[in-house]
């Protein structure tokens, strides 16, 4: 069974396609990174999900039901645009988001408890949610979308506007529950999450589905036409259309994304003629930053 | 039902652990209560005290008529209320005799005086000096002074007219007011009842008034807050918009509705504390239970049918000064109402009553002043009962679909146009 299936989904707004007859499947259990640019259509289609919009046409099945409003007690869900009641108490905010799940007020109690202690916000329990900083406001929202248990966790840019410390600790929290058997959707453009955490992924670009499997036969079928090179000086052949047909350099460091045809000792044979001196270079498996630029970038062009 | 309830519970809480609602609901009816209720107080509890008056008869005779006319005012326990002391007019003349006494009703020990001219009948003939004059003191001095000065002037008239006959034939007048209820009977309604049947009416229509712009106005700026604080997303991650919008409308309208009983009981409580007395005794008469239940009737449906109204105009702006202006239209059909009501409680059985009272959103306030003044046929009411919660399951159903719309809209504020085309698409 599928955590979530999506068939032929198209949701207009006034005159564009905000999701275009797109397909989906996120296997159960799984962790699932969904990509895509700025207004690619992420949000649109978790709202579709989540019942907030309804779609144009097609059909979404989650936990193994057409969606409907008694699923989304099985789903815990942070939005990207989030708040809180700023006047509210911490565990007062808490208890009605645990009501409006269908928690029993017991037990919505001690999950309050356990999930702020766990948090590191037992202290301010009693305290307003304005008197928080951005950051535990926001360690507070994601205790919300947990505290029902959901069988499934749709997480919008979760870690964004976080300190590394609570980065690691949401992290920490989040596979916690993926070794629980939970099924986890991150909803992102921060790349080097996704290629350390998530293994499926689907990237969407102005509303269509652009690539999407598991996260190792993706970078397999974009091959091994990717060099990580370290260098010292001048690296002309870089611009060498002939060779190379993206590059993304960081000074003295490349990754280059090699034209059609082209072999690698072509490269570093043309590297070493032209006096260059490299530290390193090392065929590897394209970053998912490279795919997501060269596609993204590609259909922008 | 369970999630809306669980909206509606917070809604509830929020506002009634809020210190300005505890004020408000509390104390405010509290202080009214004393405010009109003060002076009746004072009187019962202030001791029965003797008056020290003075009396300056420049005119000679005035003083012995006056005296056995002020004693038959007595207090509680048979003691006379006045006790009157004759001022020779000294030699220093008028003035100074002012400031002798004057000086003697400032440090206490007279309360007032009077100065009774030769002529009294002429303009300023008769003056009473006090630090300030009481409502019932006034009347009892006018009663007692026209008793002396009507028999002064049988005196020096030689109309040979009987003095007690002559009483007879100046006494007012009353005429008692019948009224003619629908099943032919006779009611008579003291001009106390009438009065208080008219007050009650202006009262309630702006409580109605009050009651439903205040609370529509909280839940639209509820709305705007939880737009602008984002909350909105994650809510409708667990509710529907429906569910969101009547949890709120059904949570403001109990906090109203608690307010609402709080006054009624200090309502209540201060009538039948003041019902001792015979000013407020008529109030009791001019309330009756079927009243206060056409009123729950017309509060809650009129609350409901203005409050989703305010919930759609919240669900569709961002800031509090858009919705100052976008609620302006509802604003104008709260007020026209009430602003007319004078018209309607004059004329209750007029065709302009009589159609007015039918369109639901005037039906909260005519229907009910139509009530209150000249019982309308039944059917009238029925239809319109019928009619008001038929444009509240209409109003609900629009209001959801804007609301389910708008809530996740962010930016400019849509128009009259594109919120038509909203509800024809959702």
């Amino acid at each position: 069974m599928d955590a979530i299936r999506i068939e032929g989904v198209t949701k207009a707004y006034e005159g564009h396609r905000a999701v275009d007859s797109l397909d989906l499947t996120v296997p159960k259990g799984s962790v699932f990174g969904l990509l895509g640019p700025n207004g690619a259509g992420k949000t649109t289609s978790i709202r579709m999900v989540m019942n907030i919009l309804i779609p144009d046409t097609g059909r979404i099945d989650v936990l193994g039901e057409q969606m409907n409003e008694q699923l989304k007690e099985r789903i815990g869900y942070l939005p990207e645009e989030r708040g809180l009641y700023p006047k509210m108490r911490v565990d007062e905010v808490l208890h009605f988001l645990a009501s409006i799940k269908g928690v029993e007020t017991r037990q919505a109690r001690e999950r309050t408890d356990r999930w702020l202690e766990r948090v590191g916000l037992a202290d301010w329990k009693e305290k307003k949610v304005e008197e928080l900083s951005k950051g535990m406001q926001q360690k507070v929202q994601f205790v919300s979308a947990l505290i029902h248990d959901p069988e499934l966790l749709i997480l919008d840019e979760p870690f964004s506007g976080l300190d590394p410390v609570n980065v690691d600790l949401l992290k920490e929290i989040i596979l916690e529950q993926h070794e629980k058997g939970k099924t986890i959707v991150f909803s992102t453009h921060i790349m080097e999450q996704v290629e350390k955490m998530c293994e499926y992924i689907c990237l969407i670009n102005r509303g269509r589905k652009v690539l999407d499997g598991r996260l190792s036969e993706v970078k397999q079928g974009y091959g091994t036409n990717t060099i990580a090179l370290e260098f010292d000086g001048e690296a002309a052949f870089l611009e060498d259309k002939a060779l190379v047909e993206s590059v993304d350099r960081y000074g003295n460091y490349a990754e280059v994304t090699m034209a059609d045809g082209v072999d690698a000792s072509q490269l570093l044979q043309r590297a070493v003629a032209e006096g260059c001196r490299l530290k390193r270079f090392q065929v590897m498996e394209p970053t998912l930053h490279n795919i997501f630029v060269n596609i993204v970038g590609r259909e922008a062009a | 039902m369970n999630k809306i309830l669980a909206v509606l519970k917070r809604e509830y809480l929020t506002r009634v652990k809020k210190k300005s609602f505890v004020i408000f609901t509390i104390l405010g009816p509290l202080l009214m209560a004393l405010l009109m209720g003060l002076p009746s107080v004072m009187m019962m509890l202030s001791p029965s005290v003797q008056q020290n008056l003075a009396l300056i008869d420049l005119h000679g005779g005035f003083a012995g008529p006056l005296e056995s006319a002020l004693a038959e005012y007595t207090l509680d326990d048979d003691r006379p209320r006045y006790l009157v002391e004759r001022i020779a007019p000294g030699d220093g003349g008028a003035t100074a005799d002012r400031q002798a006494l004057n000086q003697r009703v400032l440090e206490g020990s007279l309360d007032a005086y009077l100065v009774v001219n030769r002529n009294f009948d002429e303009e300023g003939g008769i003056k009473y000096f006090a630090r300030n004059i009481g409502f019932n003191e006034q009347q009892r001095m006018d009663d007692a002074l026209y008793k002396v000065v009507l028999d002064l002037r049988l005196e020096v008239s030689d109309s040979g007219l009987d003095r007690d006959e002559l009483r007879q034939l100046t006494r007012g007048v009353e005429m008692s007011v019948v009224e003619v209820t629908k099943t032919g009977a006779e009611e008579e309604k003291s001009e106390g009842a009438r009065l208080i049947s008219f007050l009650v009416n202006y009262l309630l229509m702006f409580l109605f008034y009050m009651m439903f712009i205040l609370w529509g106005v909280n839940i639209m700026r509820g709305i705007i807050e939880e737009k602008s604080s984002r909350i909105v997303e994650v809510l409708l991650s667990s509710v529907t918009p429906f569910q969101l919008m009547v949890g709120k409308v059904a949570g403001l309208a109990l906090v109203g509705l608690t307010q609402m009983v709080v006054y009624a009981i200090s309502g209540a409580a201060f009538l039948v504390f003041g019902s001792s007395q015979q000013t407020l005794g008529p109030l009791l008469k001019g309330l009756s239970p079927a009243m206060f239940g056409y009123m729950l009737l017309f509060f809650i449906l009129g609350y409901f049918l203005y409050a989703t109204l305010y919930a759609a105009v919240g669900a569709v702006c961002n800031t509090d000064q858009e919705a100052q202006q976008a609620q302006f239209p509802i604003l104008i059909l709260i007020m026209l109402p009430t602003f007319t009501s004078f018209f309607f409680i004059n004329n209750p059985t007029s065709m302009a009553a009589q159609i007015v009272s039918l369109i639901p959103f005037f039906t909260p306030f005519i229907m009910f002043i139509r009530i209150n003044t000249v019982m309308p046929a039944f059917w009238q009411i029925a239809l319109s009962v019928v009619l008001l919660i038929g444009a509240n399951v209409a109003m609900l159903w629009l209001a959801g679909k804007i609301f389910r719309v708008g809530i996740l809209m962010y930016g400019k504020r849509p128009g009259p146009m594109e919120i038509v085309r909203w509800v024809r698409r959702s």
